[in-house]
């Protein structure tokens, strides 16, 4: 397995990342434990970097990314190809993020504050500009379409194409939202 | 869009802290869980099986006509995938574009589209196409060791192999990708099968014997579910080891085997002869038996839950414990999942408390496995019996013991053997198997791989054979055979290719090989060509007659051996003369016609360029004369067996 990772990557088809997370795909929905493992393995740094910009601090972020791996281990055997499978982990992190923050509102707040006095340990890596930290929680206040739009446009680096598929909307409507989130902080930036 | 002036969104493309390793881990195992649960879900509703993505899709749909965007990056990149993938492997494959050590499928594509490996391909092609004419030139073919991988289907050998008429089908390899996809991810080493050699260049041939069953218990489960094994998961002499044989057995532990020859005609080549060389382990009555300290080493992975795999291991274990003495100490072990000691080292007498350790393992768990093998190994240590030390690792291919390196692992292994604790691989379940893995642990650890596939098959490994799985009568044993070239031209060791030596290896006491356990029989069959008959041309400048062997003698037969324990190897000589040959194959006995029938259904099976012209009417009949008494039911099985794969792969095609 791990040498057909190597032998696949040394192969130089672009791209080979994804057609070997496709095989892993494919595998653990035939009930390959092992594959799945590895996939998930693969995934979660990705999920856990979105979930951090999504909510801001890194224990909410390790809450959402735990939930959202177990619901991608819950939910792959119904994954059903018909999009990326990076854009359904994407879909599957936005909902979760969002039902988090609906479901404690108060208890984000809670750890936002926290967050903010007590300094944790990733706090000096990211505070690199007090304008930044800023921007970070001007951007979270947005409406969610506004604000998912540019996260997975700017904090993610995806085409406006990929963020459509993501979120469910036309192309020339990510663009919209973005555009509107620059109305709405204009005052703040 | 609006990207204009330096952008303070563009800032936001920092990257977050990382996560704490130990809540990643946490997440992972959570979701192996919730996999491993929904998939156990799955299978008791497959029907529902798409529910949940379509549901959390569905969240989503609120922000309207997703589903006709959502087209788009997946349709392109399936296209991608479609014409890259192919290219790209193509791409690979033919150009040696990386060292890293390719996987079996690759390794074995590219000895096919790339002989250039060969030093002289057109020589040694000829060579390893026994059956079709004389090879295109007379020149001596290099003497290269076994494992040198050769073309098994170069352009000059199309050639003669059509000149041949309907003989041997043109490497089934095709057919056999296409008419049964693998249903698994099963990983096999690849191996080329033994070539023909002219006794008078290379007359002394060397291997390390092969207890080993696994291959057998995995080509028949294959069979049964109706695919064909790929050719790699067919090693010929795990076939023939697989099946008891009526050897007489050795008066004493001091000698604990003796060779049986027998010479018979090859049933699928009129020109040949058969050399077969059997042996049969001394029993030692049960009183000389020492205490045995065994443990169990258990992968506990999610992967391990379905019926065939823990449940499976749970009762065969059951088996085992009844096999033991009171004076046998139990440890078990788990390993992935929930990892750690399941039961302290424990006297086999107290039944109830073991059973009661193994019933309470279950597969998955929130802990990651981690120094599984080292706690195994110390466990075996501190308990250290004067009979067997040995840890039995049961898994379905999840080596995931705390060495991550298989190499390490490997010389871990080896190095544990040194000190008397051995090893054996007990494989189970199917798609996941590592058999490569499990193959390379049981050799370097003096153990045996065996692969349990159903109820049965554990009766066979941990009752009637416990003897040969557990008590060890001889260690490191080898077989040099040196052909007389004045009497055998050619010849031909069928199977046991994993298992080459070197003729130097032979007398090395250092050098490792396998083991042989109480009651174990061990088969090597030789395909021997007489003197006259042979497919190679002679040479025409080369020395007229350079061999003085004796005219009566075929071969010398030279086994060495340790004693358990021991470090300095015994000896066993014996000529082998005529006077055992036997014109017909029926009167050569039972054993002889069955392990020739096996011989050529592994060949045949294997889509083998040697014998595959026996046509499955020819084997299923020879292993009927063949069957004997036939105790455990193994030969009326293999019958069975041999019904299948006539259905499955046709003859001729």
């Amino acid at each position: 397995m791990q040498a057909n990772l190597v032998g696949l990557t040394a192969a130089s088809i672009p791209d080979p990342p994804v057609t070997f997370t496709e095989a892993l795909v494919r595998r653990a929905q035939n009930g390959d434990g092992e594959a799945f493992a590895e996939l998930i393995e693969e995934q979660y740094d990705r999920i856990y970097r979105t979930a951090w910009r999504w909510c801001g601090n890194g224990h909410d972020a390790e809450d959402i990314a735990q939930d959202v791996c177990v619901r991608i281990g819950q939910a792959i055997h119904g994954f059903d190809g018909r999009s990326a499978f990076s854009s359904w982990v994407y879909r599957i992190t936005l909902n979760m993020v969002r039902d988090w923050q609906r479901a404690g509102q108060r208890r984000s707040a809670h750890a936002d504050a926290y967050a903010e006095i007590v300094p944790t340990a990733e706090a000096p890596a990211q505070e690199d500009a007090a304008t930044g930290s800023q921007l970070w929680s001007a951007v979270r206040s947005l409406p969610d379409k506004q604000r998912d739009a540019v996260l997975l446009v700017y904090a993610e680096g995806l085409s406006h194409a990929e963020a459509a598929a993501i979120m469910g909307i036309k192309e020339p409507t990510v663009s919209f939202h973005v555009h509107e989130a620059r109305k709405t902080l204009r005052g703040l930036l | 869009m609006t990207d204009h002036r330096p952008d303070p969104f563009q800032s936001l493309g920092q990257t977050p802290p990382p996560p704490r390793p130990d809540a990643r881990l946490k997440a992972l195992a959570a979701a192996r869980e919730a996999f491993a649960e929904a998939d156990a879900k799955k299978t008791e509703t497959a029907a529902k099986g798409s529910f949940g993505g379509r549901r959390l899709t569905s969240i989503i749909s609120k922000l309207k006509g997703f589903s006709i965007m959502d087209m788009r990056i997946p349709v392109g990149t399936a296209a991608i995938a479609l014409l890259v993938l192919p290219l790209g492997y193509q791409l690979y494959s033919t150009t040696a574009m990386t060292s890293v050590p390719p996987t079996a499928e690759t390794r074995s594509r590219q000895v096919e589209q790339a002989p250039l490996v060969e030093p002289a391909p057109m020589a040694e092609s000829g060579a390893a196409l026994k059956q079709p004419a004389p090879p295109p030139s007379p020149m001596p073919a290099p003497a290269l060791s076994d494992q040198v991988a050769m073309p098994s289907a170069p352009a000059g050998g199309m050639l003669t192999r059509q000149s041949m008429a309907e003989l041997a089908p043109p490497t089934s390899y095709d057919l056999e990708s296409n008419l049964a996809p693998e249903p698994s991810g099963d990983e096999f080493t690849s191996f080329e099968e033994q070539r023909l050699k002219i006794a008078a260049e290379e007359p002394v041939s060397t291997f390390s014997i092969d207890v080993d069953t696994a291959s057998y218990s995995y080509v028949r489960r294959m069979l049964v579910d109706g695919y064909v094994p790929e050719r790699n998961a067919v090693r010929i002499e795990e076939l023939i080891n697989y099946f008891p044989y009526d050897y007489p057995a050795a008066p004493s532990a001091a000698v604990p085997f003796e060779p049986t020859l027998n010479i018979f005609p090859t049933p699928w080549n009129e020109a040949t002869q058969i050399l077969s060389i059997g042996i049969a382990g001394y029993v030692p009555p049960a009183e000389e038996i020492a205490p045995s300290n065994l443990v169990f080493l258990i992968d506990s992975s999610g992967s391990m839950e379905s019926h065939d795999k823990l449940p499976l291991l749970k009762r065969s274990f059951a088996l085992l414990l009844d096999q033991l003495s009171d004076d046998d100490t139990i440890s078990i072990v788990a390993y992935a999942g929930s990892a750690g000691i399941v039961l302290e080292p424990t006297a086999a007498s107290e039944r109830a408390k073991i059973l009661a350790a193994l019933d309470q393992l279950s597969a998955g768990g929130s802990t990651a496995g981690a120094d599984g093998i080292e706690l195994a190994y110390r466990l075996a240590e501190e308990n250290r019996a004067a009979g067997t030390n040995r840890i039995l690792l049961a898994t379905d291919g999840d080596f995931n013991v705390g060495i991550d390196d298989p190499e390490a692992l490997k010389d871990f292994i080896a190095g544990k053997r040194q000190s008397g604790i051995s090893l054996s691989v007990l494989g189970f379940g199917q798609g996941n198997l590592d058999d490569a893995t499990m193959q390379s642990l049981a050799q370097n650890g003096n153990g045996n791989a065996s692969y349990i596939a159903n109820f049965s098959e554990a009766r066979k490994v941990l009752v009637e054979e416990v003897g040969g799985t557990l008590h060890t009568i001889a260690q490191d044993v080898k077989i040099q055979v040196e052909f007389n070239p004045a009497v055998v031209s050619e010849y031909r060791l069928i199977g046991y290719e994993t298992r080459h030596l070197n003729r130097e290896d032979f007398n090395n006491d250092a050098v490792d090989a396998g083991d042989v356990g109480a009651g174990h029989t061990v088969t090597a069959l030789y395909e021997i060509t007489p003197v006259g008959s042979g497919q190679v041309d002679p040479l025409r400048y080369g020395t007229a007659e350079a061999n003085s062997g004796d005219g009566d003698e075929i071969a010398f037969l030279k086994m060495r051996y340790k004693l358990p324990g021991e470090s300095v190897s015994q000896l066993i000589e014996q000529p082998v003369t005529a006077d055992i040959s036997h014109d017909d194959i029926a009167l050569a006995g039972p054993d002889a016609q069955f392990a020739a029938a096996v011989a050529a259904f592994g060949q045949k099976l294997k889509g083998s360029v040697y014998g595959s012209t026996m046509s499955w009417d020819e084997i299923r009949a020879l292993a009927q004369a063949g069957r004997g008494e036939d105790q455990g039911g193994y030969r009326a099985e293999f019958i069975r067996l041999v019904d299948h794969a006539a259905m499955l792969k046709r003859d001729g095609e």
